[in-house]
């Protein structure tokens, strides 16, 4: 939506991927159970890289070793206390997705005996775990005057809940600022005619083509093109698709409220994927691990791509991409901080 | 090809085209016509438990996919949408609803 208002976003191409749990929409949760001494194995059982904390580096790992020989990958609990593994699971059983326990006991794993298989999710743009969304600055503005966006749909990367308070309070502020010194807006009539013709269109053709088959459509194209590794032969088939479904979005129909819902959410799966495609093209370099790891591109190139790639949508309803000079650095990084996560991998893995 | 003759004709209830571009175009413009497949859902609801005139479940739901059924005043499953996250089962006060995971997931 904030694309549609007009507003830049940046980082697209740096995908969120997660590892999650094999054949269940969780997250596998390296992130709860490593704090208790949980941690990543391979098949054989042993641990191959330092840090389970979510990186592109640690999912470009993570892939390596689930698609090689020592595949698929595990979440190592057995080697704890009992009383750990119940507060991880009381955990993770509770807060994070209830049913994980049901998952887990249908199948006969328990965290405290057995290694729990994991597996990569599919890419979705986010900046929880990565760093793609809404261009904001430090006052949470968008580049559309007005215009402001806290959480993860927000380009602040890792700030999650307390990211998004904390990032609520001041966009709140920002915009109490704004509407204090603001006259009140003129309403463009005409424009609110137009939008209610698009968004209603569903409803005026019930017989059109149902929504949970272009949502499906659309996502098997974004798992078979976009999903790392990519290089460009696959984007530009992926993105080919993508403009033609913007005739099958105009096409869609809807009986009731929910599936004009739905019909509204294949548009906006639709923009993201063309955003994906567009940006993973456009970035001709590797960076962020798994995330944007192009294997037509493999080397990070920081002369050329030490920069943000930003999109918006032009006057015609296309996508406009260019470069943003990153900003220095609050913080000043030790030089061999930089190196961290080129140390990730524990070699050779699997004791030879 | 006569240009009297439209790019389809309809023969002994089989369409006949110029080429296979006009079979596509053609194809593409026929009306959809749907039918239905019976599966099994993960909301399973005890009618004898559901009360009438609750909808607790259907406010809990985060992804939509339950409804009352108008005739019945029941809760049930509508969309094929469930993510098995259990908010119904927990919230319901009369204990009414058990969710399975999928069979496919089992």
């Amino acid at each position: 939506m904030a694309y549609q208002a007009g507003a830049e976003l940046t980082n697209i191409e740096c995908f969120q991927i997660n590892p999650l749990l094999k054949d269940y929409n969780g997250p596998s949760c390296a992130y709860v159970s490593g704090p208790y001494g949980g941690y990543t194995v391979n098949a054989n059982g042993y641990r191959f890289m330092r840090s389970d904390y979510w990186s592109g580096q640690m999912m470009l790992e993570f892939y390596r070793e689930l698609t090689g020989p020592n595949g698929p990958v595990f979440l190592k609990m057995n080697h704890l206390a009992p009383e750990t593994v119940s507060e991880i699971e009381n955990i993770l059983h509770t807060t994070e997705r209830p049913s994980r326990g049901r998952f887990h006991a249908g199948r006969g794993t328990h965290y405290g005996e057995t290694l729990v298989e994991m597996a990569i999710s599919e890419i979705g743009l986010c900046s929880g775990h990565s760093a793609s969304g809404v261009w904001v600055n430090e006052r949470g503005e968008t580049t559309v005057p007005g215009l402001y966006a806290a959480g993860d749909m927000a380009s602040v990367p890792h700030n999650y809940m307390l990211g998004a308070f904390t990032y609520g309070k001041i966009c709140a502020g920002s915009a109490c600022e704004y509407i204090a010194g603001a006259n009140y807006p003129r309403i463009d009539d005409e424009a609110v005619e137009v939008e209610k013709k698009r968004v209603l269109r569903p409803l005026n053709q019930p017989a059109g083509i149902q929504p949970h088959l272009l949502e499906y459509k659309l996502r098997r194209h974004v798992n078979d093109y976009l999903q790392p590794p990519k290089s460009a032969n696959r984007l530009k088939s992926g993105l080919a698709y993508f403009e033609r479904a913007r005739a099958e979005v105009e096409q869609l129909g809807a009986t009731e409220p929910h599936e004009l819902m739905r019909a509204i959410e294949c548009s906006f799966i639709r923009d993201c994927a063309e955003m994906a495609a567009r940006a993973s093209l456009y970035r001709t370099e590797s960076r962020w691990g798994l995330y944007h790891y192009r294997q037509d591109f493999p080397e990070m190139d920081n002369k050329n791509w030490f920069v943000h790639v930003n999109l918006r949508r032009g006057q015609k309803d296309e996508m406009i991409l260019f470069k943003r000079p990153v900003e220095p650095y609050v913080v000043p990084l030790d030089s061999n901080e930089l190196l961290a996560y080129h140390e990730l991998r524990i070699e050779p893995a699997g004791g030879a | 090809m006569d240009a009297n003759i439209s790019r389809k004709q309809i023969v002994a209830g089989k369409l006949k085209f110029a080429s296979e571009t006009a079979a596509a175009i053609a194809a593409s413009e026929a009306p959809n016509r749907q039918t239905a497949r019976l599966f099994d859902v993960p909301v399973v609801v005890n009618e004898e438990k559901c009360i009438s005139g609750c909808h607790v479940c259907v406010d809990s739901c985060p992804v939509d996919c339950l409804a009352i059924d108008a005739g019945r005043r029941k809760a049930h499953m509508k969309y094929d949408e469930c993510w098995y996250c259990l908010a119904c089962e927990v919230d319901c006060p009369a204990n009414a609803i058990t969710v399975k995971i999928p069979f496919l997931l089992r």
